[in-house]
């Protein structure tokens, strides 16, 4: 069919920052994350870590 | 052409006009179509609606097990949460008159809130030990469930009473509205299982861009589920306002920013939203304008420009566009990836427009669910 629309499947992805040194790990979402929740301590300068960022990816 | 005898080139002789069996190919259709098109075309229509009526039932019990089951395992009520549940699915929200000389926004708000309270105050009533996060992700559940059930309902109707009254021109409508209806009714579906994980939403792009603004300062309440603080950029000083996360809220910035500027008199509000884009604009897009961007019914509208137009204050606004599906479900990365730019033309708006020692009300709205400040 012309019209037809193929399923979009979007999966969601938590960004960490690390405050100090600006780090970033991109991972999948776990139930509990939220935005500018503050994690554990950096591993390389043991600043602050901190979600900046949850979005949906389309697969 | 001779298939078993028959002369096919002389049976539908295309030359010879007179010839009878040509005449009823061509007449009869005619007839046909002259009499009976219109049924033909409503049992055509008829099966597509009746199609997308099934695909509406089925969302509606799906999100219906979804909520229950999530209600069941979260909050463990002490007894089954189904019938409860069930009847908050069928209530109904009476308008005030809309003839009233004085003016109907108060009453809107009055049974608005009323509602909201009811529910909420339900919710709470079904366990001792839920959390205000649990429990607004639950009133937002059921509030997409009781859509969807009005969707399928108000479907139904017109579908119904068509083919009772054999009614094509009531079905035409319908058909029209089906697929704009069957996309609100699938963004419905999709969200409820967004608020489930506590995700933040497209809407919720403007708290998340005030939100961050807010880091490190020092949150006060400004009205219910509704938080503020101060926050000084270049000698200016700017009073952040976003409904309190990380809790499925819009919180109440009409109530809120009435009582911030009341106090403050700020010289410049700017209101931060989610937009819906128009087809063929990028999601994510960031547009600039004029007057209070805000949805809903229309009270924290009212409240903002009635308080702004007392006081002499222009309102601006910034917009990040979207469909809404992606207002209602999981917020995409182009989205996301707008924040960064959204806060510096916000900055450069404030720096630009005001002058040293002024101040500015900067409002995030939208649901703040999954976004904290």
């Amino acid at each position: 069919m012309i019209f037809s629309k193929k399923k979009e499947v979007f999966d969601p992805y938590t960004v960490e920052q690390c405050t100090s040194c600006n780090a970033m790990t991109k991972r999948k979402f776990k139930d509990g994350d939220f935005m500018f929740k503050i994690l554990e301590k950096c591993s390389k300068c043991s600043g602050t870590v901190m979600i900046t960022k949850i979005f949906g990816e389309l697969i | 052409m001779d298939f078993l005898g028959v002369n096919i080139d002389k049976l539908f002789n295309s030359n010879d006009n007179s010839n009878p069996l040509m005449w009823l190919v061509w007449i009869v259709p005619i007839f046909i179509f002259m009499l009976y098109g219109q049924k033909i075309q409503l049992q055509v229509t008829s099966s597509e609606i009746s199609k997308s009526l099934e695909k509406l039932k089925t969302f509606r019990d799906e999100t219906r097990k979804e909520l229950i089951d999530y209600v069941k395992a979260t909050i463990k009520p002490s007894s089954d949460p189904s019938p409860k549940l069930d009847r908050f699915f069928e209530y109904f929200t009476i308008m005030p008159v809309d003839t009233d000389p004085n003016g109907i926004i108060p009453k809107i708000r009055h049974i608005m809130r009323t509602r909201e309270d009811f529910t909420r105050e339900q919710v709470k009533a079904m366990s001792s030990s839920i959390d205000s996060f649990e429990e607004s992700k639950i009133v937002n559940i059921l509030e997409a469930v009781t859509t969807i059930n009005l969707l399928y309902k108000t479907v139904r109707h017109i579908f119904l009473t068509a083919k009772k009254q054999n009614n094509f021109p009531l079905i035409l409508p319908l058909q029209m509205m089906m697929p704009f209806i069957m996309e609100e009714a699938e963004a419905l579906r999709e969200a409820v299982t967004t608020f489930r994980h506590g995700q933040p939403i497209g809407d919720g792009i403007g708290p998340m861009i005030v939100g961050k603004m807010m880091l490190d300062t020092e949150k006060k309440p400004a009205a219910f589920e509704t938080v503020w603080s101060e926050k000084m950029l270049d000698e200016r000083k700017l009073y952040l306002l976003k409904a309190e996360g990380p809790a499925a809220t819009v919180g109440r910035p009409g109530e809120a920013a009435e009582a911030l500027i009341s106090q403050n008199k700020p010289d410049m509000i700017i209101m931060v939203d989610a937009a819906l884009k128009l087809e063929g604009e990028a999601t994510g897009s960031i547009a600039h304008g004029f007057g209070a961007a805000i949805g809903g019914i229309g009270t924290e509208r009212y409240q903002i420009e009635e308080i702004a137009t007392k006081h002499h204050i222009p309102i601006y606004a910034v917009v990040i566009k979207q469909s809404i599906k992606e207002a209602i479900t999981l917020m995409r990365k182009e989205i996301s990836d707008a924040a960064e730019k959204a806060t510096a033309q916000i900055l450069e708006m404030i720096k630009e427009n005001t002058k040293n020692g002024q101040s500015v009300l900067v409002i995030g709205v939208g649901n703040t669910l999954g976004v904290s400040q």
